[in-house]
């Protein structure tokens, strides 16, 4: 209601001047003040925004103008949309019938909590960004869970937080709260740092890979900055060469590097072998009480460093 | 509540005061016009920005700085540039640059320069830099940290295990353990058409460093002699991208070629053997002659091409579809059996270098419709070949550098390479209903199969089915429940590894039912009989205009309901209760708490060479372990944000606290419970931005850190507390730093 009673008090003022300044020019020139009163208003950042504009001034709760800070606000560029390509031609927005109490809405209204429904919202965005990264955008994660771009992307600011590397973290973090607390862990990518971001390992737009990975499968979109643990190999290490998260968890771990379980149980999940692959580990190898080889440091690997593949002639125990 | 913030700022704006102060304005035409013209700039006009201060840092940790660079006390300078030159509103101008800069001071810097003619083309150049601290207490003997030849001091004294190695204290020297990645990118794209485009990048990586590496001599497992020795890291990395797109509304497809090229200046690591020789080995391999040699990562390609499109059949069918054709290939020359020329190789290698291939093909096809207003159907299929074409040899390899070469094929030493292979077929169905505005029920089916060459089990089939209820965001609640459950069965498990890597000569000399190398009763996760649960549960609630909560829970199950070894189940668990409150127009508050836990379950059997047989078949037996790894991680978060106090000061805190627990138990006869591994963090940051004048501000930045680790990994584990491996004597992360941070930022049009 504040916000009203501000627009309403900002409009009426606007008027006062509005008048006193038309009191003043006819004043001064009256002869051509029915020409002026003509004169059509002109548009402010956008083609044919006038009527919009008329309004949604610079006096506007949201910052209506500052889309004119944005790619979607050089109008020199042929594909520029208008402030109706979007939000509708909304005539009775714009002329309030007669007879109804309150100003009917735009045909379409952005945000989270907007009626207009999360397909109908991501309509007109479609219309010209369905094509690359977005190519999967249908039947994505995202799509069929109803979140319309607006709930990601801010369309009118200069500074679009979910495209800065900084600040896109927050944006995802608003709703995957578990990713938050395990980057905190003591072992993680440095997302907090903003080196690494959400997108450049998921497409939040959809993606043939699982988890909307922004490679087709997880060690492909791996590979991206560790290209050194490609290969092939002559010893081809099999959970290694099927999928990363075998092992490791991308977000966060206590166990470094990213581990999903601390070494050697991690390992003897699936070596099992006759002597130490199938020993009981326990705190008896721990100082004081004691020393296992197989258990501090870094435990297996200790001796099985190649544990990403091994492509010395020597090495089919992942030793060289 | 990000935007809420911004909404009530911007509605702030328009505040009585505002109001006021704007009537006023307009009645001073002069001043009324300047003010109008600024606002109107400011709403339009992207401002310049250059911040420029420097932080101090109260101390030396590299893990306060691991990332960011801060890792040691001192001074550094702040520098954040961002601008901008557009054309002004309705101008037509669609020439434009932008040049932003961020950590300009520090080893995290980013620097990016972009041109284009919006509409036509677009080029960009980009710096990035980004340095991993991983450690400044590690210890070695060696001398040559760095390079890829580590030799022993002069003087030293051999010995079988490091508590005979007299001089191994006194010649213990620190290193750094770090990496740092520099990228080089350039950017290129071309409106060719209203429906064509095409664009391409470049970019080079060096990652120059070292890493810590277990470098073992050695021919028994159960007796090796290794060193944690510094690995030389200098990697060079180049990739390029190029694709050609046509759009129109109703069509849209792009057909694209990727390439990663790397590659790494050092192919090996040597290593002088520390240790004198012991039994079972040839006297050569021991100190003073005796070397090791570590193969670092080869030389690799990658190339691809990526075609992809979709398709609207109607305003509600679309189909997209994704073809990916790869091929991954390694060369390098192959290093010899063994670095140490005494010891002895009657049998060459089978073949001069890998001429390691795997081609990948991937299809990718999804169809979604909707053929009622209130129905949407999706349907997906999904196939993944990844066919490895590595040819295969016999090797008669030679144990940790330190025997002669086998001279039977009879031996545990002659081994085949298996070139494994894996095949995904993937096919999920999915419906939503609208069962009432904004509330959705949604069912599904996926069915998984795949196949594996060289692996202990041909292929496994898995179904899951998934409903829910999902209701939209609303403006009291919303949110949404969810239940998959999936059920996975091979089609047999061997050791198929043992009986196509080993020699059949070998194979042929192990005893009947004792011919494996895994337990028979082993199954391995991957491929494991499993069922899996998960439910997962989000509301989101504004009791009030000025409140609102938000739960998640997440739960993950993992039954492996046949495996009498190997892990038997795996539990993880997420909740979350969030909260912000916005007391006033200009003041945001928000806390939030989160419980996170994965914890795993797994049984083993210990067993020799002369117990193999024996063990090899009881489903229960006197020599099983168990045991549990509990990860336990409480989140704990504050923080508040005030705009525009006194109209100048915008402040704001953050006050985080996460604390990870590990416990580890093994229940066997004998064992003792492994001390937790904690890792407790504190870290409060506290920030201003006093406006100065219009365009200009003076920045604050206070953080105070503290980190507890306590790993048993590491703690009291000295370079020679193990007999047989030299370790670093690295000690756990634990520090209390504070940073200050002043800086000065100017804006201008």
């Amino acid at each position: 209601m504040k916000r009203y009673r501000c627009s309403m008090a900002a409009i009426l003022w606007g008027a006062v001047v509005a008048l006193g300044l038309s009191a003043g020019a006819f004043g001064a020139e009256s002869g051509s003040a029915g020409e002026q009163a003509k004169e059509p208003r002109k548009d402010r950042v956008l083609k044919g925004d006038a009527k919009c504009t008329r309004c949604h001034d610079e006096t506007e709760e949201y910052p209506v103008l500052s889309i004119a800070k944005t790619r979607h606000g050089v109008t020199g560029d042929a594909r520029t949309p208008t402030c109706t390509s979007c939000h509708g031609e909304s005539d009775t927005h714009i002329n309030k019938p007669e007879g109804v109490k309150e100003r009917p809405k735009p045909e379409r209204v952005f945000g989270k909590k907007s009626d207009t429904p999360a397909n109908s919202q991501n309509k007109p965005c479609l219309t010209c960004h369905q094509s690359g990264l977005r190519m999967a955008w249908q039947g994505s994660q995202h799509q069929s869970g109803d979140v319309p771009c607006v709930a990601c992307h801010q369309v009118h600011t200069g500074k679009d937080k979910v495209l800065a590397k900084s600040s896109q973290p927050e944006v995802c973090f608003a709703c995957h709260k578990e990713q938050r607390s395990q980057i905190l862990k003591p072992s993680a990518h440095p997302v907090k740092d903003g080196k690494v971001t959400c997108s450049q390992c998921h497409n939040p737009h959809g993606s043939p890979g699982p988890k909307q990975l922004a490679k087709a499968t997880v060690n492909e979109t791996c590979y991206t900055c560790h290209a050194e643990k490609r290969g092939p190999f002559l010893w081809e290490h099999p959970p290694v060469r099927e999928d990363c998260t075998n092992c490791h968890v991308p977000h966060g771990s206590i166990h470094t590097p990213l581990l999903k379980v601390r070494g050697p149980w991690l390992c003897q999940e699936c070596h099992l072998a006759q002597f130490h692959p199938s020993t009981a580990y326990s705190g008896t190898g721990v100082p004081p009480v004691g020393a296992a080889q197989q258990l501090l440091a870094n435990n297996c690997l200790n001796c099985h460093s190649q544990v990403h593949g091994s492509n010395h002639p020597s090495g089919p125990r992942k030793t060289r | 509540m990000k935007t809420k913030t911004i909404n009530r700022r911007n509605t702030a704006s328009c505040s009585a005061k505002t109001l006021y102060a704007t009537m006023v304005l307009t009645l001073l035409p002069g001043v009324s016009l300047a003010q109008e013209d600024e606002t109107i700039r400011d709403l339009t006009r992207k401002p310049n920005e250059i911040e420029i201060g420097i932080a101090n840092v109260s101390g030396d940790s590299f893990k306060f700085g691991e990332y960011s660079g801060f890792k040691d006390e001192g001074a550094y300078l702040i520098g954040n540039i961002n601008l901008t030159s557009r054309g002004a509103p309705l101008s037509g101008v669609t020439t434009y640059w932008t040049l932003s800069g961020t950590n300009l001071g520090l080893r995290s810097r980013n620097l990016k320069y972009e041109y284009g003619d919006q509409g036509n083309y677009r080029f960009s150049l980009e710096y990035d830099q980004l340095a991993k601290f991983r450690t400044e207490s590690a210890q070695t003997v060696f001398n040559g940290v760095g390079s890829a030849n580590l030799t022993l001091p002069a003087g030293w004294v051999g010995a079988g295990t490091t508590a005979g190695m007299t001089q191994l204290t006194g010649n213990l020297k620190r290193y750094d353990v770090e990496q740092e990645r520099k990228n080089y990118f350039f950017g290129f794209s071309k409106v060719l058409s209203q429906e064509w485009e095409i664009k391409a990048n470049f970019r080079h990586e060096t990652k120059e460093g070292n890493k810590v590496v277990g470098a073992v001599i050695g021919n028994s497992g159960g007796n090796p002699r290794s060193v944690l020795i510094p690995e030389p890291v200098d990697y060079e990395t180049n990739l390029f991208d190029a694709t050609f797109a046509y759009t129109t509304p109703k069509a849209q497809f792009q057909l694209g070629y990727n390439a990663s090229l790397f590659s790494n200046q050092n192919n090996s690591l040597v290593w002088q053997n520390p240790y004198t020789a012991i039994a079972g080995w040839a006297p050569a391999a021991g100190f003073p002659t005796g070397q090791g040699q570590l193969g670092l990562p080869p030389d690799n390609q990658f190339h691809q091409i990526i075609a992809s499109g979709g398709y609207n059949f109607t305003e509600t069918t679309r189909l997209t579809a994704n073809f990916q054709y790869g091929r991954m290939t390694q060369d390098q020359a192959f290093l010899p059996y063994t670095v140490n020329p005494a010891l002895l190789v009657t049998t060459p290698l089978p073949r001069g270098s890998l001429d390691g291939r795997i081609d990948n093909t991937l299809l990718s096809l999804v169809l979604t419709t909707r053929p009622l207003p209130k129905l949407n159907l999706r349907a997906s299929y999904r196939y993944d070949d990844r066919d490895n074409k590595t040819p295969q040899a016999q090797y008669l390899y030679i144990g940790g550098d330190s025997t002669n070469q086998a001279v039977t094929l009879a031996s545990d030493r002659a081994r085949t390479n298996l070139p494994i292979s894996y095949k995904q077929n993937q096919l999920k169905l999915d419906a939503d209903y609208a069962i009432m505005a904004r509330t959705k029920l949604n069912a599904g089916y996926d069915y998984e199969e795949i196949e594996r060459s060289f692996a202990e089990v041909d292929k496994t089939r898995e179904h899951t089915y998934r409903i829910g209820l999902r209701r939209g965001f609303a403006e009291t609640i919303s949110g949404g429940l969810s239940y998959a459950h999936s059920e996975r069965k091979n089609t047999g498990y061997r050791d198929v590894p043992f009986l196509n890597s080993y020699s059949p000569q070998y194979i042929a000399t192990l005893a009947p039912g004792t011919q494996f190398d895994n337990h028979p009763l082993l199954r391995k996760f991957t491929y494991a009989d499993r069922d899996r649960d998960k439910v997962r549960l989000a509301v989101n609630a504004s009791p009030h205009e000025l409140v609102s909560l938000q739960f998640s829970a997440d739960y993950n199950q993992d039954d492996y309901k046949n495996s009498i070894l190997g892990l038997t189940g795996t539990k993880s668990q997420s909740y979350t209760l969030d909260a912000s409150i916005a007391p006033r127009e200009n003041l945001t508050i928000y806390a939030f708490y989160t419980y996170d836990n994965f914890a795993s379950d797994q049984k083993g059997r210990t067993f020799t060479a002369a117990t193999k047989l024996a063990q090899a078949t009881p489903v229960v037996s006197a020599s099983d372990w168990y045991n549990t790894s509990d990860d336990r991680a409480d989140t704990i978060g504050l923080g508040f944000k005030m705009a525009k106090v006194g109209g100048r000061l915008d402040l704001g805190g953050d006050y985080v606290y996460s604390q990870a627990t590990g416990k580890i138990n093994t229940i066997f006869p004998g064992a003792l419970p492994m001390p937790d591994l904690v890792s407790r963090l504190n870290r409060l940051h506290l920030y201003g931005d006093y406006q100065l004048q219009k365009n200009s501000s003076v920045k604050l930045s206070l953080i105070h850190e503290s980190l507890r680790i306590a790993d048993w990994a590491y703690d009291n584990v000295n370079p020679n507390t193990l007999a047989n491996v030299m370790t670093t004597g690295q000690l756990s992360p634990n520090y209390t730093i504070n940073l200050i941070g002043i800086s000065m930022s100017y804006r201008y049009w």
